[in-house]
């Protein structure tokens, strides 16, 4: 009996693995960036680049780009496979980008069938461009083969260091998290390189207000534990850059939850690297560099949730937050709450050491 | 006692039966037979290739030239003869084994009731040499020869105590082996014991040739790839392995013992690693470990990448991948298969072939094929890497019939890979697990001590702690005396003042 189950399965198998679709790595084509731009209200243009590797050695891919008008990214994907010489496949993809426009008209609708795909992996790298997407994607760049891995690598080892990092899962959790608002990295193509210009602020899915790159640090220090990047800070009529060791946020409520108050403790450990013009030999001095820095970032993450605060968007997850520390929150009430929360910011500073000279 | 089988049913030789014996015996060109002298009563039979020749002419022949005298008895000669192995008998089938095996048979021609049997065999063994199979660098360099008594007697001389019992059993119609079951009492569980000699008891076949055909006639899943017990030609193994409570059991004409019951994990412990430090040892068993893994699993999976999960390539890998499989005319599973059979072509070639030759072999196959190969576009240069560190992984194993079996399981995975993808390499996986929780060794789970969990056999399973935390023999064999010492208690330092103080 046991055998005749297995030989029973084993055909089977054999059988009906005919019917499964292979995909063999090099009769396929992967799209490595898709990028989409606004058409109208319903149509947009996605633009996709898919790589071809010829055989040989040291082989250098080719880029081709497939641009289509439809109306949603799937479909235009599927517009593509009109032109394409191999099946295309999007499970390889890494750079997903979309214009300012179409952000300004809400970004749910394109980024649904990224959130619903078995196959994309969840460290897809989501992306605004300041212009349009297809340009972008189709330019070619002195320092990089491919713009998609160049856009990739920008995004993945040097954003990360400036802005927090706005993989897909990180996205789908705050376009759909109570409490949260997206944000996300805005590209600009200039001459010859791409360059990362600020964060893009969101509420729910549409694109308000953006911050500098200056200001997207200090966000990132406010969001999560950072190690890297630099501070500047004028002291005594001089500019000092401090580098970030590590700095640590940690979000308190206090009151009720009818008239809550948060309080952020920011503590940032930093090394001084860059002052020149200044002699700092004695604790006293390190000790009135430490305050006028605390005062710096004080009053500079203030001013953002001030900010954020008029705009009525929540980037820094507060609402998720505030919702983990009350019992029986009210969802409902939250939004009208919000805007009207004393927020501080508490910052305790210490400076490491100085570098090698003083 | 004897008497009283004898009345029974054991009947004295009849004249006709030991007749009928010996005219068969004398059918055979080497089959001696002749009297002492033209008067003598007494004839003397042996076979010539048999007998040691010096034994008869110095022992024998001499002492009953010497006197002179009629004999009268066989008794009397047994007396005289100056050999400490002798036997009067008057069964005919005893007379037949012991012809057979090289004993002088000297009878009275009228009365054939009692015969007398010198033991003179000739025994011809080889000089005791390195283990070839077992190297290691340090550590004793004794193997086992083909001789049973001269295994027997390198194993005693490492366990010097009357506890370490052999037991002498005889299998084969035709080819009447020798086996012995050897255990120290005291330490074994009975059980185990009992279960190999009812096992071997039960063999019915007319050849036992090597110890490779008890181990595969009383393993307890003799379909299953995975030896069942340890085949080892270092006597300092045995010694170890019974210490343990282990059973042993060794063949005449074998140069190799079987240990059990075993588990999984002891055919990736080399016996080196006892001669290391613990650290080292425990690093290179793990190193083993991850090659086996690595060896069954790394084909599979490239041909369940490349066939249909493209997705879990790394970009940076991609290029090369690309650029290595553009141009191949075959799906992976063809490129994989082709490639593997080549490697084990190479295999089979390198070990029926004389060592000079083997190593032409493996350099012409390892070299020039796989390039010309990688060039003729017919395999990309990534699979051949990955087929070759995977026959060089399996080769890592300490033990020479596990590394059968990982060469064998490799085709199942790769044929599961290339049908269904990482979801054929996942029922492959289940199957192989089942079937390694369903096989015994004598009666004991092989997959022990993973499973059951044996926490403290743990220590000497993918790790090796050091000896004084060894105090334990394997749960797993159920030993009489689980104990291996008894830990000296720590003198209490603590107090003690230095001497400068």
């Amino acid at each position: 009996m046991k055998k005749v189950l297995f030989w029973t399965i084993f055909v089977l198998v054999i059988v009906f693995s005919q019917s499964i679709d292979p995909s063999i790595l090099e009769d396929t084509q992967l799209i490595t960036a898709l990028g989409l731009d606004y058409v109208d209200e319903q149509m947009v243009k996605g633009t996709a680049t898919a790589p071809l590797y010829p055989p040989g050695q040291d082989p250098k891919p080719i880029p081709v780009h497939f641009t289509a008008t439809a109306r949603t990214p799937q479909i235009a994907v599927q517009e593509f496979q009109r032109e394409s010489q191999r099946p295309l496949r999007v499970g390889r993809m890494e750079v997903y980008l979309f214009s300012k426009e179409l952000a300004k008209h809400g970004i749910r609708k394109v980024m649904d069938p990224a959130e619903r795909s078995p196959q994309l992996g969840r460290d897809l790298q989501v992306a605004l461009v300041d212009g349009s997407a297809e340009k972008m994607l189709v330019s070619s760049y002195r320092n990089g083969e491919m713009p998609s891995s160049y856009i990739m690598d920008l995004l993945e080892k040097n954003v990360k260091t400036l802005a927090p990092s706005t993989e897909l899962h990180n996205l789908m959790n705050q376009l759909d998290g109570f409490g949260q608002d997206p944000f996300l990295p805005i590209l600009e193509q200039t001459e010859e390189h791409i360059r990362f210009t600020g964060l893009a602020i969101f509420k729910d899915d549409q694109y308000i207000d953006e911050l500098s790159f200056r200001e997207s640090y200090l966000f990132r220090v406010l969001f999560e534990r950072s190690t890297r990047g630099y501070y500047e800070v004028s002291y005594k009529g001089h500019y000092v850059a401090l580098m970030n060791v590590a700095s640590k946020p940690d979000y308190q409520f206090n009151g009720p939850q009818e008239r809550p108050r948060l309080t952020i403790q920011l503590s940032v450990e930093g090394r001084l690297s860059d002052a020149a013009g200044l002699h700092l030999d004695n604790h006293g001095e390190i000790k009135e560099l430490e305050q006028a820095w605390a005062r710096e970032i004080k009053k500079k993450t203030e001013r953002l949730t001030k900010h954020f605060q008029e705009l009525g968007a929540d980037p820094l997850a507060i609402g998720s937050k505030a919702r983990s520390h009350y019992r029986s929150f009210n969802e409902a009430k939250w939004e009208g709450t919000y805007p009207t929360i004393p927020i501080e910011v508490r910052v305790d500073t210490t400076i490491q050491n100085t570098g090698l000279t003083r | 006692m004897k008497k009283e089988r004898f009345k029974k049913g054991w009947r004295s030789p009849s004249k006709s039966e030991l007749a009928a014996l010996l005219e068969k015996c004398s059918e055979s060109s080497d089959f001696v037979t002749f009297k002492f002298h033209e008067q003598s009563p007494f004839a003397i039979s042996y076979y010539q290739t048999l007998v040691d020749k010096k034994v008869l002419q110095t022992s024998v022949l001499d002492t009953l030239k010497e006197k002179e005298k009629e004999w009268s008895t066989v008794e009397e000669i047994k007396e005289a003869v100056p050999i400490e192995n002798m036997t009067i008998t008057s069964q005919i089938s005893d007379i037949r084994d012991k012809l057979m095996s090289g004993h002088i048979l000297i009878y009275k021609e009228e009365d054939p009731s009692e015969c007398l049997l010198i033991s003179a065999a000739n025994v011809q063994a080889r000089q005791i040499s390195v283990p070839e199979t077992e190297y290691t660098v340090v550590g004793p360099k004794e193997s086992f020869v083909e001789s049973i008594e001269t295994n027997v007697t390198l194993v005693r001389k490492r366990l010097p105590t009357p506890d370490f019992k052999t037991k002498e059993l005889t299998v084969g119609n035709v080819t009447k082996t020798r086996v012995m079951v050897v255990y120290i009492d005291g330490i074994v569980s009975q059980e185990n014991v009992n279960t190999v000699i009812q096992r071997i008891d039960d063999i019915t076949y007319d050849k036992i040739v090597d110890a490779s055909f008890i181990n595969q006639m009383i393993a307890d899943n003799p379909s299953s790839p995975f030896p069942q017990m340890v085949d080892t030609e270092r006597p300092d193994r045995v010694a170890s392995d019974l210490s343990e409570g282990k059973v042993a059991i060794l063949v005449d004409g074998s140069p190799s013992a079987l240990t059990g019951p075993t588990t999984l994990t002891e055919f990736f412990t080399a016996f080196e690693d006892y001669f290391t430090i613990w650290e080292m040892a425990t690093v290179f068993r793990l190193i083993r470990l991850f090659a086996i893994v690595f060896s069954v699993l790394s084909t599979p999976l490239y041909v369940a990448v490349l066939t249909y999960h493209y997705e879990v390539v790394p970009q940076d890998v991609l290029t090369s991948l690309f650029a290595s499989r553009a141009g191949i005319p075959f799906p992976p599973l063809m490129e994989a298969i082709i490639l593997e059979l080549t490697i084990e072509l190479l295999r089979e070639a390198g070990a029926r072939l004389p060592i000079k030759v083997g190593q032409t072999i493996g350099i012409v196959g390892g070299i020039v094929i796989g390039t010309a190969a990688v060039q003729a576009g017919v395999t990309s240069n990534i699979l051949l890497i990955i087929v070759a560190l995977a026959a060089l992984a399996s080769f890592t194993t300490p033990v020479y019939q596990i590394s059968n079996a990982v060469r064998l399981i490799r085709f199942p995975f790769l044929i599961g890979a290339g049908l269904l993808g990482f979801f054929g390499i996942a029922i492959c996986s289940a199957i192989l697990l089942a079937h390694l929780l369903k096989i015994k060794s004598l009666g004991r789970p092989y997959l022990a001590p993973v499973y059951p969990v044996r926490l403290k056999d743990l220590k000497d399973a993918f790790i090796r702690l050091p000896f004084d935390k060894q105090i334990t023999r394997p749960m797993e064999l159920r030993p009489e005396q689980p104990f291996k010492f008894r830990p000296k208690p720590k003198p209490n330092t603590k107090n003690d003042l230095d001497i400068d103080e």
